[in-house]
């Protein structure tokens, strides 16, 4: 299957051109790294296969999300390459499209956000710089989908044809150089072979790997070296300027009317949140505003609204409903007891989860997500991270998977360890109902401060261990930091809409069919017991097995079977924690479950026990991720073994210093 | 002839919500032990974390 | 002068990237900075953090300490 491949600079909207062409609803952010991972789609009705890419400055990679951009183009064939090209920032992403054409595919450019450069003052003319490439030129607004159709049109007709003859010539030496690269390549390498030459020649490190498993480098090693004495410096540095005349004069060419304008909604809002005595405040005073927003102001009221329509007219419907079918009591207590109780438990808690997920992506889409990496550096780089790592930690406030794949953009393989080691901390959407359910019951009028607070434990416990691993096991290795901070742009209402409900229909999908298997699941381990079936809870299987950790956990405070057979299924996905609560202290009646958990837990022994949920083992979801993404089972484990460490022991200290105070 | 139909019923009933939850577990520790979260946005189209491993 | 010896609003241009890290110079050379560019300081941050500069209408946050390696005039 031969591709058509997208590539471009990070953030130029590939992915929204992308979700045009092929009717996708891909990930998009206002910030570079939003896509980790090469996506696959197929354009509308014409059954062509199309790939989204991360975003990369030039074909040698610096990070792991880069790395897979140049992967695809050595190991997967492609029909055709479009390269997006940001209009308002010609210079540096012609840079790529030069490198593209070296690799002589067909290529069509998609000149993307000309809405942005003409308001800048900017205006290209696509004829002309077709013209200058060889290559057709289409414009687009990827936003809208402006243009689209044009550049479906475009792809089709220039797929599996000719390649640009576009020639930059290099100056003898390395002309000389590539010539006799070339004759020593064999003759099935990917792309042209004057293209590899030069990429060989610019010291690209993924390319010389693949050129290493297939023969002896040395010679062509000894080549560069040759060429850069003769140039008198680096072939890359060479090269690159060379690039970057050409480039220069094409500009000169295609472009018309430069009056560079000031960004001023940028500029304004930039004054203000990257201020340097505001700009961290104001975050904190963000973050908080979301938190009253889910908790106390908007969020509750709802999810209150919604319990009593599932535990009152629901439950009553279905039992009548039941009744009329001549169900049997067991298939009644199945029905109310486990699923009801079991999926209803956790989809009350759907308009909290959605408020989160909307304003997870209002950072994402209005550009504030760089600028909070770029405010927090200061404070990483005392741990020994550095400021991107705070983005994937507040993608994993969503859910820790795609949080810990966003890892990929960090350069250092360190920092980006540790990242991925210490994500699970960040409490992601899936333990909000546990918080919900017992600070509801606990905490009434506490209950933002006290979900605020378990969030940044989370975030302490994790940059605490930072600064403890980056001054012991991984010292002396240099950090690295450097971000592209985009313009703001006003998001829009459609765009944001989807996001959330892209995020949040994995949540209330969940609820049907995890969360449904795991309640019925979970009842029938309380219905069936090791002596017989319809027994008693407390001689129930799912005790026995609660019951063997239970004594572990007594320490902290609750020490019962119920929570520790609710830790216990939390492995799985951590909603179903409060699933098997709900089960297990159900009354058929509004309000009986938080009185049956007012009865068996203080409020302090809730807190640890929510303390507890927050930090004790990412899920299998996550383990797996981290697995994969580190390639050892050696830094999983540990991953593993930290959380449940840490969460005891933070646990154990919340509990008897707490009792200590008499603080019931 | 009442009570067969009624024990028919429930059978059919029982044995949906049992072989449905069966399923959706297996299927949901087989997607998640590859990485894949149903909770979040990648879920439909993500294989899990796919990457070249290194 | 370097980088840092700019006060935030001033401009100036670049007259050589001393930047001693391989790989962050590709990145520097990439998002636009480079000799004879003209740079604006927009913002710095606070107890020695990064400082956010301005090249071709594109905003960039560099730490301090790679910021100093960068001669301007
Ligand atoms: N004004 C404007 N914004 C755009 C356009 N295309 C994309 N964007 C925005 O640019 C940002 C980056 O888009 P995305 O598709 O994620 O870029 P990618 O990183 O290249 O995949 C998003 O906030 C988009 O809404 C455009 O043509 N005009
Ligand atoms: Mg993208």
């Amino acid at each position: 299957m031969s591709y058509v491949a997208l590539f471009g600079n990070p953030n130029t909207g590939k992915t929204s051109l992308f979700n045009c062409l092929t009717g996708s609803y891909e990930y998009v952010g206002n910030w570079s790294g939003v896509t980790v991972e090469k996506k696959v789609g197929v354009l509308r009705q014409h059954g062509v296969p199309v790939v989204d890419l991360p975003g990369i400055y030039s074909l040698q990679p610096l990070s792991r999300d880069e790395g897979v951009a140049t992967d695809f183009l050595l190991t997967e064939p492609c029909s055709a390459i479009v390269n997006i090209v940001d209009a308002s920032q010609l210079q540096r992403n012609l840079h790529l499209t030069v490198q593209l054409l070296e690799f002589g595919r067909p290529l069509i450019i998609a000149l993307n956000m000309v809405d942005v450069a003409e308001k800048r003052g900017i205006k290209i003319d696509a004829v002309k710089l077709s013209r200058h490439l060889g290559v057709p030129v289409v414009p687009v607004i990827a936003r809208t989908g402006k243009g689209a159709k044009e550049l479906e049109r475009a792809i089709l007709s220039a797929k599996d044809g000719h390649h640009s003859r576009m020639f930059i010539d290099y100056g003898v030496e390395v002309e000389r150089a590539i010539r006799r690269i070339a004759e020593q390549l064999p003759d099935d390498v990917p792309g042209d072979k004057r293209w590899m030459a030069l990429q060989f020649l610019e010291g690209n490190e993924r390319l010389a790997a693949y050129l290493r498993d297939h023969f002896d480098l040395s010679p062509l090693l000894a080549i560069r070296k040759e060429t850069e004495q003769a140039l008198g410096c680096q072939a890359a540095k060479h090269i690159y300027e060379t690039r970057d005349r050409w480039i220069s004069e094409t500009i000169a060419a295609a472009a018309i009317e430069f009056k560079p304008k000031p960004l001023t909604l940028t500029e304004k809002v930039d004054a203000v949140v990257t201020n340097r005595y505001v700009g961290l405040p104001i975050f904190l005073a963000l973050m908080y505003i979301v938190f009253m927003l889910t908790f106390n102001w908007l969020g509750t009221p709802l999810a209150d609204q919604l319990d009593t329509f599932f535990s009152g007219p629901l439950t009553d419907w279905l039992s009548r409903l039941l009744d009329w079918a001549g169900a049997s009591p067991f298939i009644e207590a199945l029905v109310l007891d486990g699923i009801v109780a079991g999926v209803g438990g956790v989809l009350v808690f759907v308009p909290q989860i959605f408020i989160l997920f909307f304003f997870i992506s209002l950072l994402e889409d209005s550009g504030y997500m760089a600028r909070v990496a770029m405010v927090m550096d200061r404070l990483m780089e005392a741990i020994g991270l550095n400021g991107k790592a705070f983005i994937p930690m507040i993608i994993g406030f969503g859910c820790n998977v795609p949080g810990v794949m966003a890892a990929r953009t960090i350069e250092q393989p360190k920092e980006r360890l540790l990242t991925m080691l210490l994500l699970p901390f960040m409490s992601c959407s899936a333990r909000l109902p546990v918080y919900a359910l017992f600070a509801g019951t606990f905490f009434i009028h506490e209950q933002a401060l006290v979900v605020f607070s378990l969030y940044v434990l989370g975030i302490v416990v994790a940059l605490g261990l930072a600064k403890l691993f980056s001054s012991t096991v991984f010292k002396n290795e240099s950090s690295l930091f450097v971000i592209e901070l985009p313009p703001y742009r006003v998001p829009q209402a459609l765009t944001l809409w989807r996001s959330t409900w892209e995020k949040g229909k994995g949540f209330v999908r969940k609820a049907g069919t995890f969360i449904f298997g795991g309640s019925v699941a979970i009842w029938l381990l309380t219905y069936v017991g090791p002596h017989g079936v319809g027994v008693p809870m407390d001689d129930s299987l799912l005790a026995a097995i609660g019951g063997l950790i239970a004594p572990l956990l007594a320490p902290l405070g609750f020490g019962a079977w119920q929570a520790g057979a609710a830790l216990i299924t939390g492995f799985l996905a951590k909603e179903v924690v409060v699933s098997t609560m709900n089960i297990i202290y159900h009354v058929r009646e509004a309000n009986g479950l938080e009185q049956m958990i007012a009865a068996h837990f203080t409020p302090l022994s809730a807190l640890s026990f929510m303390v507890f949920v927050l930090l004790y083992t990412p899920c299998l979801a996550t383990v797996a991720t981290i697995r994969k993404e580190t390639g050892s089972w050696k830094w999983t484990l540990l991953s593993i073994g930290i959380a449940l460490t840490v969460a005891y022991m933070i646990s154990f200290l919340v509990y008897q210093v707490g009792m200590m105070f008499h603080f019931q | 002839m009442k009570g067969e139909s009624v024990m028919i019923a429930n059978i059919i009933i029982g044995g949906a919500i049992f072989v449905y939850a069966g399923w959706v577990l297996v299927r949901h520790v087989k997607k998640s032990a590859k990485g894949t979260c149903a909770a979040c946005h990648l879920a439909d189209r993500c294989s899990g974390s796919c990457g070249p491993e290194r | 002068m370097v980088l840092t010896d700019l006060h935030k609003g001033e401009t100036a241009v670049v007259v050589r990237l001393a930047v001693e890290h391989e790989a962050l110079k590709q990145r520097l050379l990439h998002l636009g900075v480079k000799e004879g560019k003209m740079v604006r300081v927009k913002a710095a941050m606070p107890f020695g953090g990064p400082v956010m500069v301005e090249v071709d209408g594109q905003a960039i946050g560099l730490r301090r300490k790679e910021a100093s390696s960068i001669e301007v005039k």
